[in-house]
């Protein structure tokens, strides 16, 4: 296991440094000067070669590369154009907001494409099965951001039943309130802001794992143990449960630890839909605003937490199954 | 092949199927037809004519079947002038993607070592950056031009391409007729293009589909973002709108469908293909 997990840290080393040099030599390699996406347009001629040496711009690439992740092991992620500050000051007050909605949307992911998946699989050939096809397919075809504008038509304009844009306070505040004083308010306000967020950017997702995981146990279903094990007179309920289950969900854990990187990626476009003040938000604002820093910081912290997730994802899997290990 | 006459034979009894196929054909139609329709002009403005409802509500105007935009253009001729980009990208991207994917996936694995591992490697750091986020990156530090955006959703979708092709190619490669091949003294290329490549085409024609749909989601959700500088489209439509739709919903709703639509339909199509040509195969889905 020692062996596995060292061979794995590795390989997540270089899978970073490679997204840092993308970024950097996107940034360099760029017909035009560095300097314009570094501090925007309104600079004169003898500001940009003050400004090239102020970030060492004259530099050859290999030093200017070294320097630059040099910087991003200090937490430097470069200055923003439009705020005026350091970026990364930037995110980190932005990331409890978006870890909380990304927290909230695979919660409802997982809750509901499991459960679907094993109901389709079991319900094959009935009105249900077809059903969560029809809901599985639409859920993988709609953009959301047109599906998070129609929630808020639907369900914060005609119904008022939830908020249409920003957020409430922290979701474990408003837990915490109604289990210490028994006051339900905060709780219902983070809620009322941060449903229709979570379900716009778990769509996706819920629909995919939910096909993923009816054909994963309908390949089990047929295996040879399933077989003998029915042969043997167990319940068919005990079969799923006990027997296919288990090994039908491995491939589904691999691939929701996956699509956890498209999930957060996603979040650029339903934060700027619902107005949720989290990176994804601030990178739509970096964008609008054509501030390159900014957008090139919250890229690298996304990218960031996508490898590790995909690392934390790839040990799970390793414990769960032993033959990954000795792989 | 026997698996194409199977597929004509679902295909004659599958309604559904049929039924996809045709709205996306018109879908290209309509997008092909543009110039020639008879539509209103797309970035006509009608200050007096500004957020009409379409035909089937009240206070509709008959110029306008399907109502205007906050600035009184015709939704309708927006929609099909819209489709336009969102076609260009998904098609251009999936073209990129496979005339790089497919030689790729079938040279790396054909002939293994170090180039198919570095190639690999190269791979993990690529899906390392999710698909919007590369390509807001590039669109940023490059600029926004459709090109640019074909080119690198292409790029990215190569991988999967080539990661498809490679197992494929490594499993065909042990076979005995592959290996016969190689015995009576025919050379790589042959063996590639003649066995190889054939058998492989299958999940490469479920691939395409499934990235075509994939690919006019994202480039709706760039545009949305204001990404694309492309004044009519359907993603930018819906952002247009967003302000308004406390008051005119369709304007929002509207365009929105029809990426909601292209993108349904050709997902069935691509569903059906992948029951008919290798129920087993997940494609790599994102």
């Amino acid at each position: 296991m020692a062996g596995y997990v060292t061979r794995r840290a590795l390989n997540i080393i270089v899978v970073l440094l490679g997204m840092t040099l993308f970024v950097f030599l996107l940034l360099h390699l760029a017909p035009g000067s560095a300097v314009y996406r570094l501090v925007g347009e309104q600079t004169t001629v003898e500001q940009i070669r003050a400004l090239e040496q102020q970030f060492g711009l004259d530099q050859p690439l290999p030093v200017q590369y070294v320097r630059f992740v040099a910087g991003l092991l200090r937490g430097d992620l470069g200055t923003s154009i439009i705020y005026s500050t350091p970026a990364s000051d930037l995110m980190f007050d932005r990331l409890p907001a978006t870890i909380e909605l990304a927290l909230a949307a695979t919660l409802l992911t997982l809750v509901i494409s499991v459960p679907l998946g094993i109901l389709m699989a079991v319900k094959r050939g009935t009105p249900i099965e077809h059903l969560g096809t029809l809901f599985a397919i639409s859920g993988v075809s709609v953009p959301s951001f047109w599906l998070g504008v129609m929630l808020i038509i639907i369900f914060s304009v005609e119904l008022g039943m939830f908020a249409s844009s920003g957020k409430g306070p922290p979701l474990v505040e408003g837990v915490i309130d109604l289990v210490r004083f028994g006051d339900p308010l905060p709780l219902g306000d983070a809620l009322r802001h941060l449903v229709l967020p979570a379900i716009t950017l778990s769509v996706f997702q819920m629909a995919f794992l939910a096909r993923l995981t009816r054909s994963s146990i309908l390949e089990e279903l047929g295996q040879n143990y399933v077989v003998a094990a029915r042969a043997r007179g167990l319940p068919r309920f005990l079969v799923i449960t006990k027997h296919a289950l288990r090994n039908a969900l491995l491939p589904v854990i691999t691939v929701f630890a996956l699509e956890l990187g498209s999930l957060i990626g996603g979040a650029v476009i339903t934060e700027a839909v619902f107005a949720w003040p989290g990176v994804g938000q601030l990178i739509f604002q970096a964008v609008s605003g054509r501030d390159y820093p900014l957008a090139q910081a919250g890229i690298l912290i996304i990218g960031t937490f996508v490898v590790l997730m995909t690392f934390v994802a790839d040990l799970s899997y390793g414990l769960i199954d032993p033959r990954v290990r000795y792989g | 092949m026997r698996e194409f006459e199977k597929a004509r034979a679902l295909f004659a009894e599958n309604r559904v199927v049929q039924l996809c196929l045709g709205v996306f054909a018109l879908i290209i139609l309509a997008a092909l037809a543009a110039p020639v329709l008879p539509l209103a002009d797309p970035t006509q403005q009608d200050l007096a004519q500004t957020l009409k409802p379409p035909f089937w509500m009240e206070g509709s105007s008959p110029q306008h079947v399907l109502g205007t935009d906050y600035l009184g253009r015709d939704l309708l001729s927006r929609m099909v002038w819209g489709s336009r980009v969102s076609l260009v990208v998904g098609f251009g991207a999936v073209i990129v993607a496979a005339s790089i994917g497919i030689p790729l996936g079938i040279l790396a694995p054909y002939f293994g070592g170090r180039v198919d591992e570095g190639i690999m490697r190269a791979f993990d750091v690529v899906l390392a950056i999710p698909n919007l986020l590369i390509a807001i990156a590039v669109l940023l530090a490059l600029g926004q031009s459709v090109v640019i955006l074909i080119l690198v959703l292409g790029f990215r979708s190569t991988v999967w391409y080539a990661r498809t092709l490679r197992s494929k190619v490594l499993s065909i490669r042990e076979e005995q007729y592959v290996k016969a091949a190689r015995a009576v003294g025919l050379g790589h290329t042959t063996i590639m293009l003649r066995h190889i490549l054939p058998n492989a085409i299958a999940p490469i024609i479920i691939l395409s589909t499934v990235y075509i749909g994939l690919m006019i989601v994202i480039e709706s959700g760039l545009s949305f973002l204001g990404l694309t500088k492309v004044q009519v489209s359907w993603g930018f439509m819906v952002a247009e709108s967003r302000e308004y739709i406390a008051t005119s919903w369709w304007t929002a709703a509207l365009p929105g469908a029809c990426i909601f639509l292209a993108v349904l339909t050709i997902n069935v199509i691509g569903d059906f293909l992948r029951d008919v040509f290798d129920p087993r195969l997940q494609a790599g889905l994102e």
